[in-house]
């Protein structure tokens, strides 16, 4: 009989947490993620993402668009660096990367597609495309070309068009420097009659940023931090009016703002998503600062450059309660991370992807009309996201998370400064495949040893099944035991032995194999208690 | 780790016992090493090994593996008598008549007709000039007879052999790339050996040039290149061939020397642990040929300076011994003659190595008590509750090892399985053994 502690640490409630002192890190906090999910309760590897077109476009992707003309047809819009949008009709080839339209100039990650049309019964949807360098463009149900809108605002030429855009209260409204323009609500391509044109607080902060409807308002940003909300509950729209809600929030870029649950949250200038729900309650900007209430702010601003934060995106993925923000690691010149949030918890849980060079951002309805993340990348490719390979364009990557450094105070505060002679490690899984979870064992801060645990089925064997004996429908029904064919429900826990002693101990699991999983649900410490000797070094 | 033999696998299953990674990265690697190597030491040369609280086993055995293959060659010198001496009251200073050939440093003198012996403190060879340890204190006089005799020798061999079992150098001239040198099998003073050992050097590598030298001084080894051609110079104690290396018998370690111009030994030459029999003696040496060993306060009254006549030695003490196994005895007589003496001793051991060239001296049978006892070190160190099970394993053991050494020697022995009624039937009765009085 084991005479020695045990301490249990769940995994999968908790995410990065690392801005504190290594023994106040929660049990079952971490202090790296990198390319793992919380979505099933358990820490598994972040879902693959799986190249869509198989025609590379000939230049980074910029901008991508979910587009449905009508509501059976599904277009894939994709705007590039060298100027020119692409249209694909599901085929995966983007018409062989032939685009629909050309010579935009200096397109950036900033330009934005917006939909509006259909302003009048029979009238085509319509898809608008912003880009700060050039005319609004216009899309037309399905058709094949993008057109510069019919009537364009007056000073809406060379070198200064509006910079994003929106529908709201049945117009589509477009932002310019410090201005905002509503078109006609019977035609969003109107900008010359009857519209709205107004100077929001001109003179304060630089230009508009972006701007987002949440919970019916409208709500713009300025460069400078400064944040404003239209008045509009008046019927006459002469009567509308911009207030100013603060002036210390501010957008990183037009992209950088997303709804998620019954949250606001909108990364400012400096890189933090800013939870207005949280800021609106609790009265306080420290407390609406996401990466702060985390406490994952500090190793947040070292690991990422905000040299690219204004070509930041950001998606909310609904189905799986799920936010990302595209973001570059230092010294990058292009977007090759993901800041991640689970929301499917009370409190958000925090990871980082780095199999995903994201440019730009988008949702796109699948068979299902479920809307599934997306992504245009600097390599030409669109790539779908949440697929079940643990692949990114066909190959392998890397996921890995790591626990805080115990001392397992949680246990007992006398026992944190004394030395744990550490006997084994169990690992409760749910088995994923005949591969192995490599766990690096580090002691006060040491590396020491990797051990490796299968993560496959080690349960009372499998059930008797016959394939393919579902008949038409191809599913495979067990013909006994607890139902489970590939035993893969049944939760599963590997104990192997732990060496060396220390105060503390942390361990680093990762995986880096093809197509390889794993969902983690905790780890359990059997260790001894020693003394206080010195640290050996 | 299969093998079970080298340091390294020792080293490897002590830290597994103790639950201890064995890739390098457990703080207590070094320290595991160190503890094999005291546990090592000990059952070598003898001491204690605690294994607890106020709990340690002795141990004291002169097991045959510990023993050095061929005893040490000492020359025991003759009197020198040649011509007289010059000596003045109050002075050191003293000349001879005759220059003697060689220094006669470290020897006494007797002027003819005085009781006193001084020691010769300093003197070239063939000079004339000497000065004594302190002022003569005597009249001034010349032309006075004397018998200068050596009574005090440092236990360091005259000879070194070379045979098949140690005549190969290895050493690297290219990082990585190991040379292999044959010495020609013989008997070499220290001088020549490492004389020889750099030509065979030169004529086995490339273009660095090699030369050795001996210091009597240090009683240490040193090799130098030059590294001639951007060579570099490692003393390879590794190699396939370090089980018949030189490298131990020149005092270095089961290890690669580090890159360098030179390197010098690690050990003494000739380091002794202990003495483990009387000094034989084949000529003239009483009735058993040896030469006793006696405590140094017994011996000075017994044979004090005034009684040291001409005569074959059977007694001696050791006046001092140092840390790094250099021991100086003193002899009760000189020779007439030049006379061989063979030192029986148990060699300094070699540090233990990790690495598989560096095989521990315990036979195979025992070495799993190295392993028990760096387990229980370790453990200690860690405060481990399992400590006392490794400390009792290596207690019992130790004591299984003592017995089954005993009982080698008993049942190899003449009277194994004899009943002896009287002790004086058991044949020659007068056997002094080493340390007893007679």
């Amino acid at each position: 009989m084991y005479t020695g502690r045990i301490a249990h640490i769940p995994l999968g409630q908790m995410g990065l947490m690392t801005d504190l002192p290594p023994g106040d890190v929660p049990r079952g906090a971490l202090i790296k993620a990198n390319n793992v999910s919380y979505e099933t309760g358990l820490i598994t590897k972040a879902p693959g993402s799986f190249r869509y077109n198989t025609q590379v476009l000939p230049s980074p992707i910029i901008a991508v668009h979910d587009w449905w003309p009508d509501i059976v047809t599904q277009r894939l819009i994709a705007a590039c660096e060298n100027g020119s949008i692409y249209r694909d009709i599901g085929d995966r080839l983007f018409t062989s990367a032939t685009a629909i339209t050309t010579g935009l100039m200096n397109l950036t990650a900033k330009s934005m597609f917006v939909e509006g049309g259909n302003e009048t019964a029979g009238a085509d949807k319509k898809l608008f495309f912003f880009s700060s360098t050039n005319q609004v463009q216009v899309l037309t149900g399905d058709e094949s070309s993008f057109q510069a809108i019919d009537n364009p605002a007056t000073d809406w030429t060379t070198p200064n068009y509006p910079t994003c855009g929106l529908i709201h209260q049945n117009r589509l409204w477009a932002f310019m420097k410090q201005r905002a323009y509503a078109s006609d609500t019977g035609n969003h391509e109107n900008f010359t009659s009857n519209i709205l044109t107004q100077n929001i607080f001109p003179g304060e902060g630089g230009n508009i940023i972006g701007a987002f409807v949440f919970k019916g308002r409208l709500f713009t940003f300025k460069e400078g931090g400064f944040v404003y909300f239209l008045e509009d509950s008046d019927a006459d729209s002469d009567n509308w009016y911009w207030r100013k809600l603060a002036s210390n929030f501010g957008l990183a870029s037009p992209h950088a703002v997303i709804q998620a649950l019954n949250d606001m949250i909108a990364v400012n200038e400096s890189g933090s998503p800013i939870s207005y729900n949280a800021t609106e309650s609790l009265g306080e900007i420290e407390s609406a600062d996401l990466l702060r209430f985390l406490q994952i702010e500090n190793y947040i601003r070292n690991s990422s450059s905000t040299v690219g934060l204004e070509f930041l995106h950001s998606i909310y993925y609904e189905a799986k309660k799920q936010a990302f923000f595209t973001g570059r690691t230092s010294y990058r010149t292009t977007n090759n991370m993901l800041l991640h949030f689970d929301f499917n918890k009370e409190t958000p849980r925090a990871a980082i992807w780095t199999k995903d060079q994201a440019n730009c951002l988008a949702l796109r309805k699948d068979v299902n009309k479920v809307q599934r993340p997306i992504y245009g990348a600097a390599d030409g490719y669109v790539y779908l996201m949440d697929r079940e390979d643990r692949l990114v364009g066909g190959s392998a990557y890397t996921g890995e998370f790591k626990i805080g450094h115990q001392d397992f105070r949680f246990l007992d505060e006398t026992v944190a400064h004394k030395n744990k002679i550490f006997d084994y490690l169990a690992v409760e899984f749910v088995p994923c495949g005949t591969w192995d979870l490599s766990v690096d064992v580090f002691i006060d801060g040491k590396f020491i040893e990797t051990i490796s645990y299968a993560m496959d089925v080690r349960d009372d064997g499998l059930d008797t099944f016959t394939l393919g004996s579902g008949g038409s429908s191809g599913i495979t029904t067990p013909a006994g035991g607890d139902g489970d064919p590939l035993g893969r429900e049944e939760a599963q826990t590997i104990q192997k032995p732990l060496h060396g002693s220390g105060r503390r101990i942390s361990f680093h699991c990762r995986q880096s194999g093809s197509n390889q999983n794993f969902a983690i649900a905790s780890l359990t410490i059997g260790f001894r208690l020693s003394a206080e000797q010195a640290t050996r070094v | 780790m299969a093998q079970f033999r080298t340091t390294a696998d020792i080293l490897d299953l002590a830290l597994i016992n103790a639950g201890e990674v064995t890739n390098g990265n457990s703080p207590y690697e070094s320290q595991t090493l160190n503890y094999l190597n005291r546990v090592h030491y000990t059952l070598v040369s003898g001491g204690t090994i605690p294994i607890g609280k106020d709990l340690t086993v002795e141990i004291d055995e002169i097991w045959s593996w510990s023993k050095a293959k061929s005893p040490l060659i000492l020359e025991l010198q003759p009197a020198y008598e040649t011509g007289t001496v010059t000596l003045t009251q109050g002075s050191e200073a003293g000349v001879f008549s005759s220059a003697p050939t060689s220094s006669l440093v470290g020897w006494h003198i007797k002027i003819e007709g005085r009781d006193e012996w001084f020691k010769i403190a300093s003197h070239t060879a063939s000079a004339t000039a000497f000065e004594l340890d302190a002022a003569y204190p005597d009249s001034s006089g010349s032309g006075l007879s004397f018998i200068a005799a050596k009574l005090d020798y440092d236990l360091i061999p005259d000879y070194i052999i070379v045979n098949d079992g140690n005549n190969k150098i290895e050493f690297q001239e290219t990082a990585g790339t190991t040379l292999t040198g044959t010495l020609t099998n013989g008997t070499y003073t220290p001088s020549d050996l490492i004389s020889h050992v750099a030509t065979v050097m030169n004529s086995t590598g490339g273009t660095p040039v090699y030369t050795g030298s001996y210091s009597t001084t240090t009683r240490k080894f040193t090799i130098a290149s030059d590294r001639g051609g951007g060579a570099v110079f490692v003393l390879v104690g590794t190699g396939s061939n370090a089980g018949f290396s030189i490298h131990k018998t020149l005092g270095f370690d089961d290890e690669n020397t580090t890159n360098a111009a030179s390197v010098t030994s690690t050990y003494v030459l000739g380091g002794i642990s202990r003495l483990i029999e009387p000094f034989r003696i084949h000529k003239g040496a009483g009735l058993d040929y040896q030469a006793y060993g006696t405590d140094a306060e017994s011996f000075h009254r017994n044979y004090p300076f005034c009684s040291v006549i001409e005569r074959c030695p059977d007694r001696f003490c050791v006046l001092k011994e140092s840390g790094d196994g250099t021991i100086t005895v003193r002899f009760n007589a000189y020779p007439k003659d030049k006379t061989r003496v063979e030192v029986e001793y148990v060699p300094v051991p070699r540090d233990l190595k990790d690495n598989s060239s560096s095989i521990p001296l315990i036979p195979r049978k025992h070495v799993d008590i190295l392993e028990d006892a760096a387990t229980f070190y370790i453990m200690l160190n860690k405060s481990d509750d399992r400590a006392q099970v490794y400390a009792n394993l290596m207690q019992g053991k130790l004591q299984a090892m003592k017995s089954q050494h005993r009982g080698s020697l008993q049942k190899t022995g003449n009277y194994f399985g004899r009943t002896i009624a009287r002790r004086e039937n058991m044949g020659p009765v007068k056997r002094l053994r080493y340390g007893e009085r007679n």
